[in-house]
């Protein structure tokens, strides 16, 4: 067994997961000595009921200060102020972010203003800038995908400057994730199956890239076993409990791998992809993870070879000739977005010709690949894939994959 | 896989290991709002310089650092509350601890006196350490030779047992100058328990994927070590191995209540007929099995931490757990032919008599039916090592 020469790993989350844990919420706050949490939720979460089933689980045993459901798709400074506003106006003591990404952005944003007693966000932008902890906050993720109840970052937006504001502290941390199967059970079949492949990005890449280590290598592996395992059935029968508390869990310990270990050009490339034309975070991953591995095969290809053991199982792992089993699990890669795109009947899309807005029109025409190319060229996870790419590499990518091409990996320049 | 119902695991130590992690400390501690740290080093450390190279790291950053050396590797109240004082008088606010084992005990009952300003160190409770984020930062720097209980929640002083996450340690530093040199037993000590520890983790129930990420890394590192054990006492890489077997397999048992072997173990070593260590190298190959007829554990979940991917995925599903059984005994065997004799296979080996076995099996105080003194006297006949276990025929 090999050690990197340093690495880090931790992950400081309490993690409550279940089919009834929502109703431990009040134990968990009593023991962070909190009685009456904000609820920071956004329309779409609210809308579905999820709140109402909490605020059922949770029921008279703590008073709700109040519920926000007000959060908009990219969290902002405006709505952040607002909010930390209703917390103090209601004399609430901790927080509750029930939804997404930028739910519990938001909630990290508020919990630095009314832990502070500052109204003025930015001074905490950057990392540093906090040095004790901050009220209780509970993480209840609504989808499976992003990993961000783990996570010591939070991304906000300045709308006033058109620009994003990324803060990072131990202190950010959600002190308790609470993954209850109610909470995913509804959720629509494209968000699961593009959220899944998000969060299986998250556990290959923590796998295959440079900035690996024992801990995220376990991690990472559990989470792809879990995800391969249960998102077939979960597409087939929805309202699977199992399934959706597997998934759910799944995507926190991907979230935990690559918290430690960091991601590679897959994310690069979905970042650029996501900014650029707008497609969904976890479609670009889906799209895109076939790539990555191919591009990099002849790095981690042996890396990617240990992989088909958690992605299919370990009988096919022994029946596959060792030089062919990262070829099979690029293959299996591909063979489950095809799976999901059928089950979503289209709404998964398998290349970038083929994602479609509501109205049917295309989102990424084949004219802005080089400014998606140009894009991914700044994202910083290029640092951590295993071989270098420059604007031709990214571009030649994007072509396979705009109509879903295997990459030729003869055109894969080998950098010392 | 099939999951429970219901899991729960927090592990709130951050692991930094590898080359230069002691340089991180500083940085670690400031993030955490401490630059007093409190170091707290056993004999062993002072005999050795350890605290040399933790001086050198602090050299050139703001932190103020006080000594206090070559602690008694006993856990003492006394000894608690005079460190409470320098605690206070010297306006510290962290605890940087060296060493292994008792130190690291009084260190936890330390922290919670000073960060919850209850004085007298028999009365804090593992309530109060409920709460981790209120008690003061806890660093641990990991020697290769350890009892593999440092970096969980557990701490027991005086015959008080502790139990809670807000007693692991913030912070735990894995550096080859710090490992110390200590003799290839001591190291196959900490090997065995890591491993016994780590592997109970994994296959006993409930199922526990989250804890399980920290049980397979201590079999695996505990395996790849002890696989050295020729080596060990002067390579680095078996020592960094084993101390990172011991602080994975702390972290794999958090704030859980002991397991079934571990129970048994300790009453095995009660009789000093054995070390503790040697108490659990026994039982695992024997409970891997015991454990799969009676107790439900999963010994084939094991088996890739202990073989490797390519073995472990070759060996059919229906002889995975057997596998696991037999590639423990064989690991027990190798270790008993390395020392000469000196470390037991199996209860005869160590020179149990059958009645002192049944005063043992007697011995554990329990609720738990399936550890009830009859199941463990069936357990120590398959642990025997002559008498074949009569539920296999
Ligand atoms: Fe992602």
């Amino acid at each position: 067994m090999s050690m990197p020469v340093y690495f880090e790993y931790g992950c400081s989350v309490e993690i409550v997961a279940g089919h009834d844990v929502l109703e431990s919420i009040p134990d968990i706050l009593d023991r962070l000595g909190a009685k009456r949490p904000l609820i920071v939720t956004d329309k779409g979460v609210s809308g579905a009921g999820l709140v109402d089933v909490l605020t059922a689980a949770i029921g008279a045993r703590i008073a709700i200060g109040s519920i926000e459901d007000s959060v908009p798709v990219d969290s902002s400074i405006e709505t952040v102020t607002d909010l930390a506003g209703a917390y103090r106006q209601q004399a609430c003591d901790a927080l509750i972010a029930v939804g997404g990404g930028s739910v519990l952005d938001t909630a990290k944003g508020i919990n630095i203003l009314v832990s502070e007693e500052s109204d003025d966000l930015k001074a905490f932008c950057g990392s540093g800038t906090l040095n004790r902890p901050l009220r209780p906050l509970l993480a209840v993720p609504t989808t499976s995908g992003t990993g961000s109840e783990t996570t010591l970052a939070a991304v906000i937006k300045d709308q006033a400057r058109h620009r994003k504001l990324t803060f990072g502290s131990p202190f950010l941390i959600p002190n308790a994730a609470v993954l209850d199967s109610r909470m995913t059970l509804t959720l629509p079949p494209a968000i699961t199956a593009a959220t899944a492949m998000d969060a299986m990005t998250h556990a290959v890449e923590a796998y295959t890239c440079l900035a690996k280590n024992p801990l995220s290598d376990v991690a990472a592996l559990t989470a792809i076993k879990l995800i391969s395992g249960h998102l077939p059935r979960v597409m087939d029968t929805p309202e699977d409990p199992e399934g959706r508390l597997a998934l759910a869990l799944a995507a926190t310990i991907a979230g935990m791998a690559f918290g430690n270990s960091l991601v590679g050009m897959v994310h690069c490339i979905g970042h650029a992809l996501g900014a650029v034309c707008g497609v969904p975070h976890g479609n670009c991953m889906a799209m895109l993870l076939p790539y990555g591995l191919e591009y990099n095969f002849h790095r981690n290809g042996r890396l990617t070879a240990d992989i088909l053991a958690a992605l299919a199982d370990d009988d096919t792992y022994a029946r596959t000739p060792r030089e062919d089993r990262a070829d099979a699990v690029i293959r299996r890669i591909r063979e489950l977005n095809a799976m999901l795109h059928e089950a979503c009947e289209g709404r998964h899309p398998r290349f970038l010709n083929e994602v479609r807005n509501a109205r049917g029109e295309a989102l990424v025409p084949k004219e802005v690949l080089p400014q998606i190319a140009r894009a991914a060229l700044d994202d910083g996870m290029v640092l951590f894939n295993p071989e270098d790419l420059d604007y031709d590499d990214f571009l030649m990518i994007l072509e396979h994959a705009w109509d879903g091409r295997p990459l030729d990996r003869s055109l894969v320049r080998r950098g010392v | 896989m099939p999951l429970p119902d219901r899991m729960q695991f927090n592990c709130p130590v951050k692991l930094i290991c590898g080359r230069r992690a002691l340089e991180h400390i500083p940085y670690e501690l400031a993030t955490r709002n401490a630059c007093r740290p409190l170091l707290l080093s056993d004999e062993n450390a002072h005999r050795e310089n350890r605290s040399r190279a933790f001086v050198d790291a602090l050299r050139e950053t703001d932190h103020t650092l006080g000594l206090v050396e070559a602690l008694p590797a006993k856990a003492s109240r006394e000894i608690v509350s005079e460190l409470a004082a320098i605690y206070r008088d010297r306006d510290h606010d962290a605890l940087v601890v060296m060493g292994a084992g008792p130190l690291m005990d009084m260190a936890k009952i330390l922290n919670l006196v000073v960060s919850t300003g209850q004085d007298d160190p028999g009365a804090v409770t593992s309530d109060m350490a409920g709460m981790a984020s209120r008690l003061k930062p806890m660093v641990l720097i990991a020697p290769a030779a350890a009892s593999a209980y440092e970096a969980s929640g557990r701490a027991s002083i005086h015959g008080a047992d502790l139990r809670a996450v807000g007693l692991m340690p913030d912070l735990v530093c894995i550096d080859e100058r710090t490992l110390g040199a200590p003799g290839q037993e001591a190291l196959m000590a900490t090997g065995i328990t890591a491993l016994a520890l780590g592997a109970e983790t994994v296959m006993a129930r409930p199922k526990n994927p989250l804890g399980d990420i920290y049980g397979v890394n201590a079999v695996q590192m505990a395996v790849a070590a002890l696989h050295a054990v020729e080596r060990l006492p002067d390579a680095v890489t078996p020592r960094m191995h084993l101390a990172g077997a011991a602080v994975m397999a702390g972290c794999a048992l958090a704030d859980r209540a002991p397991g079934r072997m571990e129970r048994i173990a300790r009453r095995l070593a009660a009789t000093g007929r054995t070390s503790y260590s040697e108490a659990l190298g026994i039982l695992l190959p024997a409970a891997a099995d015991f454990g799969e007829r009676h107790w439900d554990w999963s010994p084939a979940d094991l088996l890739r931490a202990l073989v490797g991917l390519d073995r472990a995925a070759s060996t059919p599903p229906a002889q995975q757990a057997m596998s696991t059984a037999s590639a423990l005994k064989t690991l027990v065997n190798d270790l008993f032919c390395h020392t000469a004799g000196r470390i037991p296979r199996v209860l005869d080996d160590a020179g149990f008599t059958r009645e002192e076995l049944d005063s043992v099996a007697a011995s554990v105080e329990t609720e738990d039916r399936a550890i009830a003194p009859g199941a463990i006297a069936r357990l120590f006949q398959a642990a025997w090592g002559v008498v074949p276990d009569p539920a296999r025929q």
